[in-house]
C-alpha cells in the first residue's frame, strides 16, 4: 500500500525547485499483483479494511443488542412493578395513583440515561478503532 | 376575545413561520442547502429541528384526548415514539449519515443497487408521507373549529398553503430554523399552561374521587400485554421507517455529531412528552365530560378556559393553538421536506426547480384526502402510520445496514409482504371493528407479526437468492467505519 503526502507524487514541483516529498510505507500491492484487479470505485477497500471494518461493525452491533436488551429488561421490569402492585393504585400523589405518575413520567429517565450510556461507549468504541487503524 | 386572540396567535405562528423561512431562503443557494442543509446542522439546532417536526398533533392533541378517552393506556404511544429513537440512535444514526445518501431511496438504492427497489421504496416513502400528512390537517381543521368557529377546510387549506409554500421557497436549509422556532413554541404552549394547572388543582380542596377519575382498570393495572408489546414494537420500529426522520440525519457534520443530535432529540421529546401527559391527566380530574370520541382531541384547548377564567385564560388558549399549529405546521413540513427530496430524485433531476415543484404536489395530494374524510382519533391514526412503516421499511432499513447478505429481491420480497400484510390487518380490523375478542386485537395492533413476517420474507428470499451485491463490502464499510479513519472530510458527505 503507498501513501502519497503530496498532492501528486514526485512529478509536481514545489516552489519550481524541489520534487513534492513522497513517503513510502509498504509496497505497493496494486502493483505487484498478477491476476485481474478487482472493480474499484472513491469508496473501495482492502482486504484489511474490510476485516477492521467487520470487527467493528460487530463490535457495534453487540454493543446496540447489549444495550437494547437491557433497556427491553428495565422497560418490562418498570411495566411488571407499575402494573402487578395493587399498593401502587393505593398509593396517591395530589389525588394522582402512583401506577399512573409512573406510566406517564418514569420512563424516560430510563431512555435518557440508555442513550447518553450508549453514544459514549461508542465513542470510547471508534475511538479505539481509530487508533487501530491509523497508529500515531 | 378569546377567538380573536386565538386568531392572532395563528397570524403570529404563521407570519414567524414566512419570515424564518424567507430568511432561509436567503441563505440557502445551493441544490445542497436544498435537500440537506449543506450538512452543516449542528447538533443543537438539529436536535431541536428534527423534535419540531416529529412532535405533531398526534402527541399535542391526541395524548390529552386518548388519556382522557381511553386511561393510561395512552401513555404507552409518547413511550413508544420517544424509545423509538432510542432505536434510531444504536442502530440507524450514524450509519445512515456515513452512508452520504440524500434520501431513503437513495439509501436503498446504494445499498442492493437495485433501480425496482429503490422505486418501491419510493412508493413506500410517499404513502407513508401522505398517510401521516393527513392527521395533521384534520388535527388543524379541529382546532381552528373549536377556538374560533371557523369552518373546517380553512384550517386544512391554510396549513397545506404555509407548508408548501414554505418549503417550495426555502428547502431544507430554511426548514431546519422554522422546525426549531416551532419545537420550542410547542414546548412552551404545554409546558406552560401544564404549570398553570398544576398550581391552579394544587389550590383547590379535591372534590375527586380518584378510584373514579383514574380507576385501576383503566389504568396500569389493566395492560393487555398482547396489544401492548405489539404497539411498542411497532412504534420503536416506526420512528426508524418513518421518511422525514431519517432524512434529518444527512444534515448532521458527521456519523457522532447525529449520535449526539439523537440524544439530544430524546432529551427533548422527553422533556415535550412529560408536559402533554401531564396535560392528559389534568383533563381526566378537570374535563371528563369532554370523553367522547372526536371531542376528546380537543381537550387541551379547552381546559385553559375551564381551569384559569379570565384573560390569564384567553392567553393560554392563544397560546396553546398557537402549539397546535406549530405541531401541524412542523411535521407537515418535515414530511414534505422528504418526500419532495424523493419525488424530485426519483421523477425529476433532483434539481432546485424539481423540489419546488414536488413540494407543492406533496401538499396537494394529502390535502384532498383530509378535506374528503373525516377525522379519526389523532394519536392512534398516527399511530397506525408508525405500525404501516415499521411493517414495510424498517426491516429493510436495518437489514440494509447490518447484514451483509440482504439482496434486492429479499427486501423487494420484504417490502411487499410487510406493507402487504399490514393495510389488509388494518382494513380487515376496521371492517371487524373490536367486537371479536382476540382476532380484533391482532388484527388492530399487527406490527408484531407483521414485522416478524417482512422481516423472515427478506431473509429467506435473500439467502435462497444468494446473489449479493458486489459493492456490499464497499458501503458497509463505508457505513460503519468513523469518519476520520475513512480519510473524508466530514461535511463533504
Amino acid at each position: 500500500m503507498t501513501e502519497h503526502l503530496g498532492p501528486s507524487g514526485g512529478e509536481r514541483r514545489r516552489g519550481g525547485t524541489r520534487p513534492a516529498r513522497e513517503r513510502v510505507t509498504s509496497v505497493d500491492a496494486a502493483n505487484a499483483r498478477t491476476e485481474p484487479a478487482p472493480r474499484t470505485s472513491r469508496w473501495a477497500v482492502g482486504e484489511a479494511e474490510t476485516l477492521f471494518t467487520r470487527s467493528l461493525m460487530l463490535a457495534h452491533g453487540r454493543l446496540a443488542i447489549a444495550c437494547l436488551l437491557s433497556f427491553g429488561a428495565a422497560l418490562v421490569l418498570v411495566t411488571v412493578v407499575m402494573s402487578g402492585m395493587p399498593l401502587l393504585d393505593a398509593l396517591e400523589v395530589g389525588g394522582v395513583p402512583v401506577s399512573w405518575l409512573i406510566h406517564a413520567y418514569g420512563f424516560y429517565p430510563l431512555m435518557i440515561v440508555w442513550a447518553i450510556g450508549y453514544t459514549l461507549a461508542c465513542q470510547r468504541l471508534e475511538r479505539r478503532f481509530s487508533q487501530l487503524v491509523e497508529p500515531e | 376575545m378569546s377567538a380573536a386572540l386565538s386568531i392572532g396567535a395563528i397570524v403570529a405562528v404563521v407570519v414567524i413561520t414566512a419570515i424564518i423561512g424567507i430568511w432561509g431562503l436567503r441563505i440557502s443557494r445551493t441544490t445542497s442547502d436544498f435537500f440537506v442543509a449543506s450538512r452543516t446542522v449542528r447538533p443543537v439546532w438539529n436536535a431541536s429541528a428534527i423534535s419540531g417536526e416529529y412532535l405533531s398533533a398526534g402527541t399535542f392533541l391526541g395524548l390529552s384526548g386518548l388519556v382522557l378517552l381511553s386511561g393510561s393506556d395512552a401513555f404507552w404511544f409518547p413511550i413508544g415514539y420517544a424509545a423509538g429513537y432510542l432505536l434510531v440512535l444504536m442502530l440507524v444514526a450514524a450509519p445512515l449519515r456515513r452512508s452520504g445518501a440524500y434520501t431513503i431511496p437513495d439509501f436503498i438504492h446504494a445499498r442492493l443497487d437495485s433501480l425496482i427497489a429503490r422505486r418501491l421504496t419510493s412508493a413506500l416513502v410517499l404513502i407513508i408521507g401522505w398517510l401521516y400528512i393527513v392527521p395533521q390537517l384534520h388535527g388543524a381543521s379541529l382546532a381552528l373549529t373549536v377556538v374560533a368557529d371557523i369552518p373546517p377546510w380553512v384550517g386544512a387549506t391554510t396549513v397545506a398553503l404555509v407548508v408548501g409554500g414554505s418549503v417550495a421557497a426555502g428547502g431544507m436549509r430554511s426548514i431546519t430554523f422554522v422546525q426549531a422556532f416551532l419545537f420550542w413554541l410547542k414546548f412552551a404552549a404545554l409546558a406552560v399552561p401544564a404549570i398553570f394547572f398544576v398550581i391552579t388543582l394544587s389550590g383547590v380542596e379535591p372534590e375527586i374521587d380518584p378510584a373514579l377519575v383514574f380507576p385501576p382498570d383503566l389504568g396500569p393495572a389493566g395492560l393487555d400485554p398482547y396489544a401492548t408489546t405489539s404497539l411498542l414494537i411497532g412504534l420503536l420500529l416506526g420512528t426508524v421507517g418513518l421518511p422525514h426522520v431519517l432524512v434529518r440525519f444527512y444534515t448532521s457534520p458527521t456519523g457522532s455529531s447525529a449520535r449526539w443530535t439523537t440524544v439530544g432529540v430524546i432529551v427533548l421529546i422527553s422533556a415535550f412528552y412529560i408536559a402533554s401527559s401531564t396535560i392528559g391527566l389534568v383533563a381526566r380530574i378537570a374535563a371528563p365530560d369532554l370523553a367522547t370520541p372526536g371531542v376528546a382531541d380537543t381537550v387541551a384547548l379547552q381546559l385553559p378556559s375551564r381551569l384559569v377564567p379570565g384573560p390569564v385564560g384567553d392567553l393560554l388558549t392563544a397560546l396553546v393553538i398557537a402549539g397546535a399549529l406549530a405541531a401541524f405546521l412542523g411535521t407537515s413540513s418535515g414530511l414534505v421536506v422528504s418526500l419532495s427530496s424523493a419525488v424530485s430524485q426519483d421523477l425529476f433531476h433532483g434539481t432546485v426547480s424539481s423540489f419546488r415543484w414536488a413540494a407543492v404536489i406533496c401538499t396537494l395530494v394529502p390535502l384532498a384526502v383530509a378535506l374528503a374524510t373525516a377525522p379519526q382519533g389523532l394519536v392512534t391514526s398516527v399511530g397506525t402510520v408508525f405500525v404501516f412503516a415499521a411493517s414495510s421499511l424498517s426491516p429493510v432499513i436495518l437489514l440494509g445496514i447490518w447484514w451483509r447478505r440482504l439482496t434486492a429481491r429479499g427486501a423487494i420480497a420484504g417490502m411487499i409482504v410487510g406493507a402487504g400484510l399490514c393495510a389488509a390487518s388494518l382494513i380487515a380490523s376496521t371492517v371487524i371493528g373490536s367486537s371479536a375478542g382476540v382476532p380484533s386485537t391482532i388484527l388492530a395492533q399487527p406490527g408484531i407479526w407483521t414485522i416478524s413476517a417482512a422481516t423472515l420474507t427478506s431473509v429467506i428470499v435473500s439467502l435462497a437468492d444468494g446473489r449479493t451485491p458486489v459493492s456490499t463490502d464497499r458501503i458497509l464499510s463505508r457505513l460503519h467505519s468513523p469518519e476520520r479513519s475513512r480519510g473524508e472530510i466530514p461535511a463533504g458527505g
